[in-house]
């Protein structure tokens, strides 16, 4: 390989396309950092490719060499649809639009394990104990709009390979009689109970109307960070069935977590992202995630050793689309 | 005989709670002499062994690997289910093997799976799976075994999980019914307060459909259910007159189709599931019709998803074995594997602590480990966009000299290759992890060409050569070290032979050879031209042709007799060695055949092969490489 041809896929613009905004960055040559960072409201646009061309407009960037984005969706083939999103877009015909050499879309969870082995200590939140087992599998989980599942396994020879699939859709689990009501409350609504259903920002809501229905209370129409709110406040805005929405999404991302680790023997730890643990800051450290991550009978002593960490980098998943370009240039 | 046999037979067993299995591998996927023990008969795992070796003809077992029903990590072996528990490293010098080889018995299964005839499985309901894609499986027996395959560089990494030991998720009221019966009748676990875990291995397992079965016959109404074993379960259940046994077996059918979903989305399996284990297999066509399959593809938004994804139940009863020989020959092959990461993985581990700029150093060697290898400071520098002083600082943080220390290691970590020099390692961690990294490469190599030893070829060869008039050695390049080795060799044994380096010499050389006499040709590639042409002229004189060379290679197809050394290495980077020992190994192997025959068959010496007979027990005593008693590679712990 010529020096020149390693210089090939440079600039970058690398993307995160969540359901709501996309976050674009661009990064001049190799190992440089990662600049012009901008979100754009994804309901400004009617595709992806124009808003693409408002970021590159509005930063005054040229047309790029390579792309690289995670989205919020399955990535399949080359026909990609955003859920609950008008967006749809074939990957080769965007390539052609944007002018681009080179176009890798990943799920937004595939590249945010792509960044997990290069986050640095002061990117990650460490909640409770436990140490890492070097090269050892490593699991990824997020909620937000939905709930993000992926992993890496090594390949042994110092590389990494990312295991992505639908995570997020594994039957929720109930560890006490309390859940297992809610769980039935949900069941009247939803054919699955998906993980997802309680372990996302919907997930939050449909915690707090199962916990109204079992005590008898009239919910209100309430957006996920109102429940955060309310769980969260003191005096006559504090609202006991938002505190328990809250404490049960802590209790069952625990569960759940400890199921992934348990499923991938992730001893390289638990990595939490998506956008709502990182917000909750301290607190979260105070809700019973941990607890009932380890909660798992005789197994108790093997969760005990997987180090749990919160992401709290700034965009992740921007540096996870880099190294996922970087891996198969 | 089989050409492929190995040269002593390999030892594979599977120990389970009750039964060990064992049988013995002769030659890649034959195995022979299957037989199972009771665990509860032997007072350890050695016992076990040794009274299954006793039954074997006399011979010895070098490699020995063991599929164990628990997870393996570490040395310590300690089984779950049953009171034997070992030390590995201990166990194989007990037992006198070179490499002794414990993995967890579903990684073992699912190495197997890959390589399953269409005959060795049976598929339930539809889905069709993606070339190259992870695959799954569970296996539900004393307990609930789960894995999975990912692929990686045309082979597959297994993953050591635990799988079976989530949490219980209930989809119906059968199934919370069943979830409650479980919280109410388990004993705690983790003291008063504490959650009681009910994973699926509780209700998928032997012991789990007893649980269930006492669940839904207190649902059912029966006072007290009377405690019927799993067996027996199955039985009334096939047999169709008992309605909670028949409610029991379809709970349980309808649970394992929610585990083997949950798995197949967390692990995005559209390479498919594979059902194993000691229960599903024995349910027949009952399983096909049961409400599995349905309730894997019941995930609400996501049934589409599942709906492609193809269940399988394994029929072949010597899955474990096939996969725990896999993963032995794998490790065999790549005993320098893990070494290989070595400097790599150092570079992961030092990047925290890395300047910001060092760190653009790390990246892109770790991006471009090989172009690394071939660039000089300055292109180094410019790439990564640092200053010169910056690449050697970074190479002085990774505890090397400078740069061409740095490049040392990268590259024997990279090829598996060992380098000319290595003496500027000053620390003594880094020499022992050289040493190490360089011996252990060496070693596995050595015993790749062991299980690979063609005997007829070597004997064939031998006959040849023990005839000859004169036998010169022709070899170009790095070679010619060993081509000068084999004339010493041959001349020590009284052949005349002289040694040819020069292309236009050696087209000399060959054009004089005898019809009695022999070429011997040395050449890694077997694709030099002037050394094929040798051969061709040796031929034309009515001489033989012996070649060391690799297998399938133009030289080998020209060569009457080749004894195949298979070894790639990078020699754009340094000079081969790894391969020139095991080229020199091959030569010793013959010249002592050679020098044996001689001293078996000529009697009295004539007088001109004195020195030859003389030299023969020395020749044999400084070529242990072969047979060699001593250990050369000790694997004590796999369990991916």
């Amino acid at each position: 390989m010529s020096p020149a041809d390693r210089h090939s896929g440079f600039p970058r613009l690398l993307g995160d396309v969540g359901g709501t905004n996309a976050r674009w960055a661009w990064q001049h040559a190799p190992g440089d950092a990662l600049s012009n960072v901008r979100t754009l409201a994804g309901s400004d646009y009617a595709t992806i490719a124009d808003c693409v061309a408002a970021y590159l407009k509005a930063e005054g960037l040229p047309a790029p060499r390579d792309v690289g984005f995670g989205i919020a969706t399955a990535v399949t083939g080359d026909r990609v649809q955003m859920t609950n999103h008008p967006w749809s877009f074939s990957i080769s015909a965007l390539r052609t639009a944007l002018g681009a050499a080179r176009l890798r879309v990943l799920n937004d969870f595939e590249a945010l394990a792509h960044a997990v082995p290069a986050l640095d200590a002061d990117q990650l939140s460490p909640v409770g104990a436990g140490a890492a087992v070097r090269d050892a599998a490593v699991a990824v989980i997020g909620p937000g709009t939905g709930l993000g599942v992926s992993g890496l396994v090594s390949d042994g020879h110092a590389g990494w390979r990312v295991i992505v699939g639908e995570g997020g859709h594994v039957t929720l689990p109930a560890a006490t009689t309390r859940e297992a009501s809610m769980l039935a409350v949900m069941r009247e609504r939803f054919s699955h109970v998906s993980a997802e259903r309680a372990l996302s920002g919907p997930g939050l809501v449909n915690l707090y109307e199962a916990a109204c229905a079992l005590d008898g209370e009239t919910a209100a129409s309430l957006e996920p960070a109102d429940v955060m709110a309310r769980a969260f406040a003191s005096g006559a805005a504090h609202d006991a069935q938002c505190e328990e929405a809250v404490t049960t999404f802590a209790s069952l991302l625990g569960n759940v977590a400890g199921n992934l680790a348990l499923t991938l023997g992730a001893r390289g730890g638990v990595y939490i992202g998506g956008g709502i643990v990182p917000r909750l800051g301290a607190r979260f450290a105070q809700l019973p995630f941990r607890k009932r991550f380890v909660d798992k009978g005789r197994f108790r002593a093997y969760l005990e050793t997987i180090p749990t960490w919160v992401i709290t980098a700034e965009s992740p998943a921007l540096l996870g689309a880099a190294r996922a370009l970087d891996a198969t240039a | 005989m089989n050409p492929s046999a190995f040269d002593s037979p390999r030892l594979l067993a599977d120990i389970g709670g009750t039964y060990a299995r064992f049988t013995i591998e002769t030659a890649p996927g034959e195995l022979e002499r299957a037989a199972t023990l009771r665990c509860a008969d032997h007072a350890d795992f050695h016992a076990a062994v040794s009274s299954y070796l006793a039954t074997l003809p006399p011979g010895r077992v070098a490699h020995a690997a063991v599929a164990i029903a628990n997870p393996v990590e570490g040395d310590e072996v300690r089984m779950t289910n049953y009171h034997w528990q070992f030390s590995i490293e201990a166990m194989r010098e007990r037992l006198g093997f070179d490499t002794l080889v414990v993995v967890n018995d579903f990684t073992a299964l699912a190495m197997a799976l890959p390589h399953l005839a269409s005959s060795d499985k049976r598929q339930v309901g539809g889905g069709q799976p993606r070339e190259r894609s992870v695959i799954g499986i569970l296996g539900s027996g004393s307990g609930l075994g789960v894995s999975g395959l990912i692929p990686a560089d045309g082979g597959w990494i297994a993953l050591g999980t635990e799988g079976g030991h989530t949490s219980f998720s209930p989809r119906d009221e059968r199934e919370l019914a069943i979830l409650h019966h479980a919280w109410r009748t388990l004993p705690p676990r983790d003291g008063p307060g504490a959650n009681k875990h009910v994973s699926f291995e509780r209700l998928l397992s032997g012991p789990g459909l007893e649980l269930i079965y006492q669940a839904l016959a207190e649902r059912a109404g029966a006072r007290a259910a009377e405690g019927l074993s799993a067996p027996e379960i199955a039985r009334r259940a096939l047999g169709g007159n008992d309605a909670v046994c028949v409610d029991t077996l379809d709970a349980f059918c309808a649970i394992l189709g929610t585990a083997a979903a949950n798995l197949a989305v967390t692990l995005g399996a559209l390479g498919g599931i594979y059902i194993g284990g000691g229960i599903v297999p024995r349910l027949g066509k009952h399983f096909d019709r049961s409400c599995f399959r349905s309730r894997f593809e019941d995930k609400g938004r996501f049934s589409a998803y599942l709906a492609q994804i193809p269940t399988w139940v394994i029929t072949a009863e010597n899955a474990t074995f096939h996969g725990v020989a896999a993963i032995l020959a794998a490790q065999l092959r790549n005993l320098s594997g893990a070494a290989a990461s070595a400097i790599l993985g150092q570079i992961h581990r030092a990047r925290a602590n890395l300047s910001p700029a060092e760190r653009r150093v790390a990246d892109h060697v770790l991006a471009h480990p090989r172009s690394v290898l071939n660039d000089p400071v300055a292109e180094i520098a410019r790439v990564a966009q640092v200053s010169q002083p910056t690449v050697i600082r970074f190479c002085r943080s990774l505890g090397c000299e400078g740069l061409s220390d740095f490049k040392l290691r990268l590259a024997s970590g990279l090829t598996g290759t060992v380098p000319v020099t290595h003496t500027q390692v000053t620390r003594d961690d880094s020499v022992l992890e050289l040493g190490t990294k360089v011996l252990g490469n060496t070693a596995s190599s050595i015993l790749q060409v062991r299980d690979h030893l063609n005997r007829d070829s070597i004997d064939r060869a031998i006959a040849l050569l023990a005839q000859a008039g004169r036998v010169d050695c022709f070899a170009v390049g790095y070679y010619s070290a060993v081509a000068q080795d084999a004339q010493y060799k041959f001349l020590r044994l009284g052949l005349p032979s002289a040694v040819y380096t020069d292309p236009r010499a050696q087209a000399m050389a060959a054009r004089v050879l005898g019809a009695n006499d022999i070429a011997f040709v040395i050449s890694p590639s077997g694709r030099k031209e002037e050394l094929l042409a040798v051969a061709d002229a040796a031929h034309e004189r009515g001489a033989r042709v012996v070649a060391v060379t690799a297998s399938q290679s133009p030289l080998a197809r020209k060569a009457d007799v080749t004894l195949i050394i298979d070894h790639a290495e990078d020699v754009d980077l340094h000079l081969p060695m790894v391969s020139r020992i095991l080229h020199l190994l091959m030569i010793d192997i013959v010249s002592v055949g050679i020098a044996m025959q001689r001293q078996e068959s000529l009697a009295p010496p004539p007088p001109s092969a004195m020195d030859e007979l003389s030299a023969a027990p020395r020749a044999r005593t400084v070529a242990p490489g072969v047979s060699a008693a001593a250990p050369l590679a000790k694997i004590t712990s796999h369990s991916h």
